[in-house]
């Protein structure tokens, strides 16, 4: 076989473009572009007739056209990738373009007819020149410098467009280059297999890729060599059989093996198998963390990045009552807030993910002789190594040396309402304290901070002076301050200026960074309700677990719901796919629910009756991952590389 | 016939490009359009691009609105696959049409199963694309000689259309704008906000798959006129120009089909006075007037 001249230059030049459109597609499939790579093989067939048609070299304007074509439409911006609409429209164009210029080309007698229209729909790597072949080689091997450049950026914009922009990665830049890459890559492949069947060696293999890893390095690796194989399979299978057209096997290959990877889930396993066969321990897979806070420790679930199957493990923190357990990013610590009978409240910590544990309460006291008392440490926040306590009564302390040792940041004093909380009357356990602090996108000296049925406060000199934050929101009660006398019970936050609440008696959103507030509540079952997320990359998306008010405080009509807006409150979906519809009056607290950072968003809360809810994809569909945990007080979640 | 499979006129021979490109106007409108129907196969080709155009209005409304033109076009080069299996075969192309198209949509549901991926799902949707072109292409290589059947299969012809096949092609588009027309208000609604009409007990997967074999039926029918490369022009276009103008229900669908009917009998008309294709033309035109509505919407 390779002793065939044509054979020999069908191998090469058929292995780089395997190559350059496995890797190429991997970041197709990746970013959903398919149908712009479709696009570009009708641009191809069109350039390469329109050269034809005007007499000169039809590599000359395949290459423009796919390449200028790539350009155009990543020119587009978003649009280019949103609006298939608009894709589909001009392709359709384009391809009456290239009939008309395959018709001029035909009439004008050169060539046989009709032959060089079929060479550029379906291929002809059989007979390509020597010179074809260092062309395609040159063009492969720039291809893939072009991507090992821009590999890492281009992955990033890919994945999360938003970050990278803040991040200032010039996302449009490369998205441009991106797709004038892939005119490049369609041009080399339309000279093998074709400009109809490229579009298979594009998204065939990377989409198998895609099907059987996450991790880019891999996923990249098994994609070129999906292409590489599909290319040489199909080139022998054709070489053996004269009468099968090359591009034809070359293409029913990698759909072939698409079609494995979809349907064979044996061979999923096994390279998971061979994944951790080389990998012992600490693999880089990203793993999906939960931290579960309940009345009998804390627990652990660990999840991939699909989060379908989740691992247990606990009780931690000696079974102590926590209530908030967070995770620090910067510093890879869990904390949790705890508070034993026995030793009353201190924060636990572990620096190897719950394997293990100390704690220290070296700190967290306001003093024998004073009048306030702490009866729990009911919050916390973690960040850049600074921990922050919210306990009850009102105050908050800090740790800077990883939760060693804490001391005294702020007890809000002088804030209005801060008499009735500093006195000693108001102060049985249960009653007045800090139930919550969230900070500032960047700004670590910047924070907000709930006291229980006071309102909200924030501080940008970390916590040396607060102003109340409650503009624009209602109370059904009488108030002796203008400015306090809100119980407001959860505040997150969406995106630089952009803040939602759920509070007593509705929900609420800002605009302006908390300084003025507007109601939300219209849509909902009820205006009652404790625990809310926001969409990680959407600032219009948002999620409550609205509860029946008064004394029950568990989900309306026993039917298990988070409610959705995606227009910021304008409106209220409902979603129930997988959660109990009967009898579930289920109670859900203010910090028993988080959202991941995936692409794809994953959504989890706990009961106060201890189960556990997890959705890998926004809500849409959920799954019970623990039924019989202790009643849960607080759920977090982090993404460890 | 006697000229090439891309002119309309089958006494037409070869033209350079710089010969005249409209032969046979008369500048006098009433004498042209009798000559239009002067030859009974025009008035077949008229009547069955009138067929079409009116199905492809009317589904092509709904495959834009669902986003599903990756998958209309997909389903129309299965449409190639179809015919070049029946020429194969030697069965009526008709059934290959049919047939192939009706897999293509089952396929194309399945690959898209629920909440999957973007990327991997068009991943998906283009794997078989190019398979089926790829199968396409080893049925017209195993079936030897027929280059010119190859390009009007792909770029489609309206010369020697029978009566029957009008027929065939009325009772079929009748049944799919039936089907559409039974379905219209679920669908609609599973099309505009699929997580509320499932909530609202809508079978929106059922629709969903029912909307794809619909489809595979129209792009069947539709490329028998256009070919196969072009039978995505008649109906993304048209259907696009329309939700640019209106996003009312029925005046985008009739704003679709009259916009679809159009530039069918404008290309039509055109491609019988000129030596160029009528594909050509029929993009053209509904691309000019995509970008009229651009710019005055």
């Amino acid at each position: 076989m390779l002793a065939q001249e044509f054979m020999r230059n069908a191998l090469v030049a058929g292995s780089f473009v395997g190559i350059a459109c496995g890797l190429v597609g991997w970041f197709v499939v990746l970013r959903a572009q398919v149908f712009a790579g479709d696009a570009l093989s009708h641009v191809a067939f069109t350039g390469a007739l329109a050269a034809a048609a005007l007499g000169i070299d039809i590599r000359a304007g395949l290459f423009l056209a796919t390449i200028l074509g790539g350009v155009v439409m990543g020119a587009l911006g978003d649009r280019a990738r949103a609006d298939d609409v608009v894709i589909g429209t001009l392709f359709a164009w384009t391809l009456g373009l290239g009939v008309l210029f395959l018709s001029i080309f035909t009439t004008n007698g050169s060539g046989s007819n009709g032959t060089a229209g079929v060479r550029v729909l379906f291929g002809s790597i059989f007979g390509l020149s020597t010179a074809d072949v260092r062309i395609s080689v040159v063009l492969a091997v720039a291809a893939v410098a072009v991507l090992a450049v821009l590999g890492r950026p281009l992955l990033f914009a890919s994945l999360d467009g938003v970050v990278a922009v803040a991040q200032g990665v010039p996302v449009r830049m490369i998205g441009l280059v991106f797709l004038g890459l892939v005119g490049l890559v369609a041009a080399q492949a339309t000279q093998a297999v074709g400009a109809l069947l490229l579009l298979g060696l594009l998204a065939a293999p990377a989409g198998a890729a895609h099907r059987l890893t996450g991790r880019p390095s891999l996923g990249l690796g098994l994609s070129a060599l999906f292409a590489l194989g599909s290319v040489w399979l199909g080139l022998s299978l054709s070489y053996v059989f004269p009468t099968l057209p090359p591009s034809t096997m070359i293409i029913s290959t990698a759909a072939g093996i698409y079609v494995a990877a979809m349907s064979f889930s044996p061979l999923r396993r096994l390279v998971g198998l061979s994944l951790r066969a080389t990998r012992p321990e600490g693999d880089d897979m990203p793993k999906t963390l939960l931290m579960v806070g309940t009345r009998k420790g804390a627990f652990l679930l660990e999840s991939d990045a699909d989060r379908r199957d989740w691992n247990l493990r606990g009780p931690y923190c000696e079974a102590w009552p926590v209530y908030h357990a967070v995770h620090d990013a910067v510093t890879g610590a869990i904390y949790a807030a705890a508070v034993s009978e026995w030793h009353g409240s201190a924060v636990w910590r572990s620096n190897d993910l719950g394997e293990t544990w100390t704690h220290s309460s070296e700190g967290i006291s306001y003093g024998e002789d004073g009048e306030r008392k702490i009866s729990k440490a009911s919050t916390l926040a973690a960040r850049n190594g600074r921990v922050l306590v919210g306990v009850e009564a009102p105050g908050i302390f800090e740790s800077k040396d990883g939760g060693e040792t804490f001391s005294l940041l702020t007890t809000l004093a002088g804030q209005p309402g801060s008499e009735a909380w500093d006195d000693p009357a108001n102060q049985p356990p249960g009653h007045l304290g800090i139930s919550a602090i969230a900070f500032d996108k960047d700004d670590d000296a910047r924070f907000w901070a709930i006291v229980q049925g006071v309102g909200l406060f924030e501080t940008t000199d970390d916590g040396a002076s607060w102003t109340p934050r409650n503009r624009g929101l209602r109370a059904d009660w009488p108030r002796p301050h203008e400015e306090v006398g809100f119980c407001v019970h959860k505040v997150v936050r969406s995106d630089d200026k952009r803040l939602f609440q759920q509070n007593h008696v509705g929900m609420h959103r800002s605009d302006d960074d908390a300084l003025t507030w507007t109601e939300i509540t219209e849509g909902l079952p009820t205006e009652f309700g404790f625990a809310a997320a926001a969409h990680p990359h959407d600032r219009d998306t948002f999620y409550v677990v609205p509860l029946a008010p008064l004394h029950g405080r568990t989900m309306p009509d026993g039917k298990a719901t988070v409610w959705q807006t995606k227009d910021a409150g304008s409106s209220w979906k409902p979603l129930r796919k997988g959660l109990p519809q009967e009898g579930a009056h289920l109670g859900v607290l203010r910090e028993a629910m988080a959202i991941d950072t995936h692409d794809v968003p994953g959504l989890y809360f706990g009961t106060s009756t201890g189960q556990l809810f997890a959705s890998n994809d926004e809500g849409g569909s959920w799954s019970e991952i623990a039924s019989y945990l202790p009643p849960i007080s607080s759920v977090e979640v982090a993404i460890i590389d | 016939m006697g000229g090439s499979w891309w002119s309309a006129r089958p006494t037409c021979t070869g033209t350079m490009l710089t010969s005249a490109v409209f032969t046979g106007l008369s500048w006098n409108p009433v004498a042209d359009v009798r000559a239009l129907f002067t030859y009974p196969f025009m008035v077949h080709a008229l009547a069955a691009g009138t067929i079409v155009a009116v199905m492809a209005g009317v589904i092509g409304w709904f495959m834009v609105l669902r986003r599903q033109t990756f998958a209309g076009h997909t389903l129309s080069l299965t449409a190639f696959t179809g015919a070049s299996a029946a020429v194969l075969a030697g069965v009526p192309i008709v059934l290959g049409y049919f047939t192939v198209c009706g897999l293509g949509a089952l396929a194309l549901a399945g690959a898209s199963g629920p909440r999957r991926s973007q990327g991997i799902e068009s991943a998906a949707t283009g794997s078989i694309q190019a398979f089926a072109l790829g199968l396409g292409f080893l049925f017209v290589s195993l079936y030897h000689g027929v280059l010119n059947g190859l390009d009007s299969l792909l770029f489609g012809t309206f010369l020697g259309i029978t009566s029957s096949q009008v027929l065939v092609l009325l009772v079929v588009a009748a049944v799919a704008i039936a089907l559409v027309a039974v379905a219209g208000r679920p669908l609609l609604f599973a099309s505009v906000d699929p997580d509320v009409a499932r909530a609202a007990g809508v079978r929106v997967q059922l629709l969903g798959l029912g909307f794809l074999l619909v489809l595979g039926l129209s792009v069947a029918e539709t490329s028998q006129i256009t070919g196969a490369l072009l039978v995505f022009a008649l109906l993304v276009t048209p259907a696009a120009t329309a939700q640019r103008l209106t996003t009312r229900p029925l005046a985008g669908v009739v704003l679709s089909v009259t916009l679809a009917l159009l530039v069918t009998w404008l290309g039509l008309a055109l491609a019988y006075f000129s030596v160029y294709p009528v594909g050509f033309y029929i993009t053209s035109l509904s691309f000019a007037l995509y970008v009229l509505a651009r710019v005055l919407a």
